[in-house]
């Protein structure tokens, strides 16, 4: 075994010489028969003949014995490596075009993929992921993924067997030692929120409580922070640990640092502050929200599964639960159904996901148009490169070199090939990446490190790897398939000419299909952009400015919260550029509403209706310019009233009460004991995201709601707003000067994020169609070069017979225009066919958009056209007689 | 002749003297009255493929003429893999000649 193992040693290093061995071994036999058949009285030279034609062919047998020793493949590996080297340095221009187009396909696919990755795919540090779930709650009225109520995790927690912890946003302040308060991230969570995951405190210790001591008690005010605010706060310092911190003006104790690379669940959340359930109550504003109200969810859940428990099983169970609940309490929990998905699918709103996974298919499969464009460009610029090999390869293969180590060593080349475009093509993504991490559009996670890990790399050899054989292997079977004869006469024969003719005009027209699709593509979400800029909102942006703060996190208690709010007013009211002003709990387009469900007055029995509502103050709708068609909008006597005052939008109004006139009619709210009346009824608006169908929506008044204290201040100026902003920063500032301003900024940039969808969306594809298009023209202009220099001796001839351009040029078109025509054709049909599955995301431009396909179409065809003629322009400028010596 | 057969009889050959490559060829040539003659192509392969398998060894020596050769020899292992194909051989080769022989 040992022996063995020494043999294969000193085959490795030792190659050369034992097959010199071997060839004086074989040589030395020869001469032995040859010796012997001479004493026997056979002619020397005869006998010589005679034996070789016996015996066999040494360099043969030498051959085969080199190919039985280990490192054999190796060995072949390197020559083959050393030839494709030698090769780039003989065809420069090629080798850089090539790499060139490669890196562009490759490193667009590795940023894409290296984004998707980290959004989509990505685990949070837990223990053992794979038996997370997350519950989502649903009912037959309100279908979809949404939160659940913390009463009824509560119940769910106490019935099922296994683990179930509970999270959920809400806004705060942190104040350290008095100074001013700032926005942090924070996270209210179930008491075995950490224990059920599996995080460990880096410093200090976690909280951990159990369900009994869940329910508001006020009795343990103790905080996890972030490694981030950590550092950020306190400089690491580990003294941290008892000190307090004021949370929305109400003390707490840090207990403990979490893990640096922990950042609550939520992929798009880089939560700073964890507090307990236990200490909701502290939070003010908090409390009733988020806990009392069974029919509102508030909470993500996620459940610790074990691995033998199967998830028909927790389904199963889960259903039970909600038939329970639902009986139970029949009014909150109507029709209540739970549904759950895999922890790793759930990091993000699972609506939200949907809309990303779609997103990100769609870039996905643009890049790899981009790469199969670049691909088959290098396709061809390798099968005109072969056209001047044809000599080389028939030498070869009349010395001995078998078609398969030919073909397997054309491949070795483009491996290289495509390697080396991988490698700077993860130069080009890191380069992007680095861009996004900078910028930080609105998609990218807040955790998000521009980096390239294993899985990128992975994923960018893989791709390598294929697409090296892809474009590699119809070539190298090509330019393998040389007959010998031939082949050291002219170079290559007649009939290989056409088929390799053939296969490039195949790859043309695929580059040009290619090339149609994505310019379309671009085409038609730069329409969709101009179309979503002219969406009117259903109020007028132009010269509001708002400024967002938190009441909660100051004590204002529902006294002083309107109070300060009619103090602001006043002083808004004071500055000569004011128009208006007034407060909103909710920004439009920046966010939803509440959600409630609502019921009309003697028709208790039915389904409740959603509808998404927001408080606002007095002279709201005059500042947001949304008109008052019936009724009034509220006045300050609605402050004081057992009724609850409401003014609905059109669309409410026709759906509940079409044909009559909504103002005076009553509704219920699920929940509230109060019942509403209808004031007013006001135009429509886009209310949470831009391009939304219509859709019902009510306001309600500020004043009576004085629980809500995270508010906005809308204030309508003359001119500029952004002017103005300065001046009733400090307005507010004066009332008082301990609130902390979050979020100053006018509505029309809020509007302008709305649009960041269609912004970003038409942006990447107009780049990406971009490198398509050049990628394109690159490989027509390529093709036809190399074509017209293998004509270059019948083109001066016919110059010197008198051709006039036309002649020349046509021969020329048809073969490197027509397939561009025909790719052209092809890409209409397909994309035609295709752009269905865009319509979601495309706003107001329909996916068979013919302004979108005649301009791509022209574009390309333009591009085309010039790629396919000037060379066969300059061409026609040489010197015939020069041209026809030179041959 | 088939690649095993030829194994067995370098193996037999062997087993009675070391020999260089020529010296194998030739025995086997003589020892079968001309019925098998070996080439370059089958036998050299088949002397690397056994040296591979540990039921040869080789060494090189200078031979009669004062040139050097690379002599063969059997091992231990080869010697045990020499019993079972003979007894293989023996058994196959006597039931495919009674049946050969029945009427």
């Amino acid at each position: 075994m040992l022996k063995r193992l020494g043999r294969r040693w000193n085959e490795l290093w030792h190659g050369a010489r034992l097959d010199r061995e071997a060839q004086e071994e074989l040589t030395h036999h020869l001469e032995l028969e040859v010796a012997e058949r001479v004493r026997a009285g056979v002619d020397p030279s005869n006998a010589r003949r005679q034996t070789r034609l016996e015996l066999g062919d040494v360099q043969e047998v030498r051959e085969r014995l080199r190919e039985g020793r280990a490192g054999f493949w190796l060995d072949s590996l390197f020559k083959d490596l050393a030839y494709a080297w030698r090769m780039w340095v003989a065809y420069p221009l090629l080798t850089g075009t090539a790499i060139f187009s490669l890196a562009l396909g490759m490193g667009a696919n590795t940023a894409v993929f290296s984004v998707m990755n980290a959004l989509l795919f990505e685990s949070a540090p837990v223990r053992d992921p794979r038996t997370l779930v997350a519950i989502y709650s649903t009912s037959s009225a309100n279908p979809g993924w949404h939160q659940t109520s913390f009463k009824n995790y509560e119940d769910l927690r106490d019935a099922m067997s296994f683990g179930l912890a509970a999270f959920a946003a809400i806004p705060a302040g942190l104040s350290t030692a008095g100074n001013q308060p700032e926005q942090v991230p924070t996270e209210i969570v179930s008491g075995n929120y950490f224990e059920l995951l599996g995080v460990h405190a880096a410093v200090g210790r976690m909280f951990a409580f159990t369900a009994a001591e869940d329910k508001g008690t006020d009795k343990h005010p103790d905080v996890v922070i972030s490694d981030a605010l950590w550092k950020r706060r306190f400089g690491r310092r580990t003294n941290v640990m008892n000190q307090t911190v004021e949370l929305n003006a109400r003390p707490f104790n840090i207990v403990g640092v979490a893990p640096p690379g922990f950042v609550g669940l939520d992929v798009m959340r880089a939560t700073e502050v964890w507090v307990p359930s236990s200490s909701s109550s502290v939070l003010t504003g908090v409390n009733g929200f988020y806990f009392r109200n069974r029919s509102i969810g508030m909470f993500d859940v996620v459940a610790r599964t074990t691995a033998d428990v199967r998830p028909s099983r927790v389904q199963s169970m889960l259903q039970a639960q909600a038939s329970r609940l639902a009986k139970a309490f029949p009014q909150d929990n109507k029709g209540l159904s739970f549904v759950t998905r895999p922890f790793w699918q759930s990091r993000m709103n699972p609506a939200q996901r949907d809309k990303w996974v779609r997103a990100g298919g769609l870039l996905a499969v643009v890049v790899g148009l981009v790469l199969l464009i670049a691909c088959a460009n290098v396709a061809n610029l390798l099968l005109s490169r072969s056209a001047s090999r044809g000599r080389e390869v028939a030498v070869r293969l009349a010395i001995g070199a078998t078609r398969r180590h030919l073909v397997r060593q054309l491949l070795v080349e483009s491996l290289l090939l495509s390697c080396a475009g991988a490698v700077v093509g993860l130069s080009v993504a890191w380069g992007a990446l680095q861009l996004l991490t900078s910028l930080r559009p609105a998609f990218v996670p807040p955790s998000f490190h521009a980096q390239i890990d294993w899985t990128t790399l992975l994923f960018t050899g893989g791709v390598a790897f294929v697409i090296g054989l892809l474009f590699g292997l119809v070539p190298a079977l090509q330019a393998s398939r040389v007959d010998v004869v031939d082949g050291l006469k002219s170079g290559e024969v007649a009939q290989q000419r056409v088929a390799r003719a053939d296969f490039s005009l195949a790859l043309l027209v695929a580059q040009s299909t290619l090339a149609t699709a994505a310019l379309i593509l671009a085409g038609l979400f730069v329409r969709s952009l101009g179309y979503a800029q002219e969406i009117h909102p259903g109020f007028d942006p132009d010269r509001v400015a708002i400024v967002s703060f938190d009441l909660g996190m100051l004590r204002y208690d529902n006294t002083k919260g309107p109070a300060f709010v009619r103090q602001v007013n006043e002083r808004m009211k004071a500055i000569p550029e004011v128009v208006s002003s007034a407060v909103a709990s909710h920004v439009l387009l920046d966010g939803a509403g509440l959600a409630s469900k609502i019921k009309l007055a003697g028709r208790e029995d039915a389904e409740a209706l959603s509808v998404e509502a927001g408080a606002v103050g007095l002279d709201y709708f005059r500042t947001m310019g949304i008109s008052v068609v019936a009724g009034r909008s509220f006045q300050e006597s609605d402050a004081v009233s057992e009724f609850g005052w409401a003014v609905v939008n059109q669309t409410m109004a026709e759906q509940l009460w079409s044909g009559r006139d909504a103002v005076g009619q009553r509704f219920q709210v699920v929940g509230i004991k109060e019942p509403y009346f209808v004031v007013g009824v006001v135009t429509d608006a886009q209310y949470d995201t831009l391009g939304e169908p219509r859709r019902p929506y009510f306001y309600i008044y500020y004043d009576q709601t004085p629980g809500l204290k995270k508010l906005t201040l809308h204030v309508l100026t003359t001119g500029d707003p952004r002017l103005v902003l300065p001046t009733i920063q400090r307005e507010i500032q004066a009332a008082d000067p301990n609130l902390p301003l979050i979020n100053v900024r006018t509505m029309s940039e809020v509007l302008m994020k709305a649009m960041w969808v269609p912004r970003t969306g038409a942006a990447l594809l107009i780049l990406f169609g971009a490198m398509a298009l050049i990628l394109a023209v690159i490989g027509t202009y390529g093709v036809t070069a190399f074509f017209v220099t293998q004509r270059r001796r019948e083109i001066g001839i016919r110059v010197a017979l008198g051709a006039t351009p036309a002649n020349i040029l046509f021969p020329v078109m048809r073969r490197t225009f027509m397939p561009a025509l025909v790719g052209v054709g092809l890409g209409l049909a397909v994309s035609y066919v295709g752009a269905r599955l865009v319509e979601s995301l495309l706003i107001g431009v329909s996916p068979t958009d013919a302004k979108s396909f005649g301009s791509a179409v022209v574009v390309l065809l333009v591009a085309a056209g010039a790629a396919s003629t000037l060379p066969a322009l300059s061409a026609m400028r040489l010197d015939p007689a020069r041209v026809l010596r030179r041959d | 002749m088939a690649a095993e057969k030829l194994d067995l009889l370098i193996l037999k050959t062997l087993a009675l003297d070391p020999l260089h490559g020529y010296g194998i060829g030739k025995r086997i040539e003589q020892q079968s009255k001309g019925v098998f003659r070996v080439t370059l192509g089958s036998l050299y392969p088949a002397l690397q493929r056994l040296e591979k398998d540990g039921l040869i060894d080789a060494e090189w020596r200078s031979s009669d003429n004062n040139r050097r050769a690379r002599y063969y020899r059997i091992t231990a292992a080869g010697k045990r893999r020499l019993a079972t194909e003979i007894e293989d051989w023996e058994r196959v080769s006597a039931a495919v000649t009674r049946i050969l022989k029945a009427t």
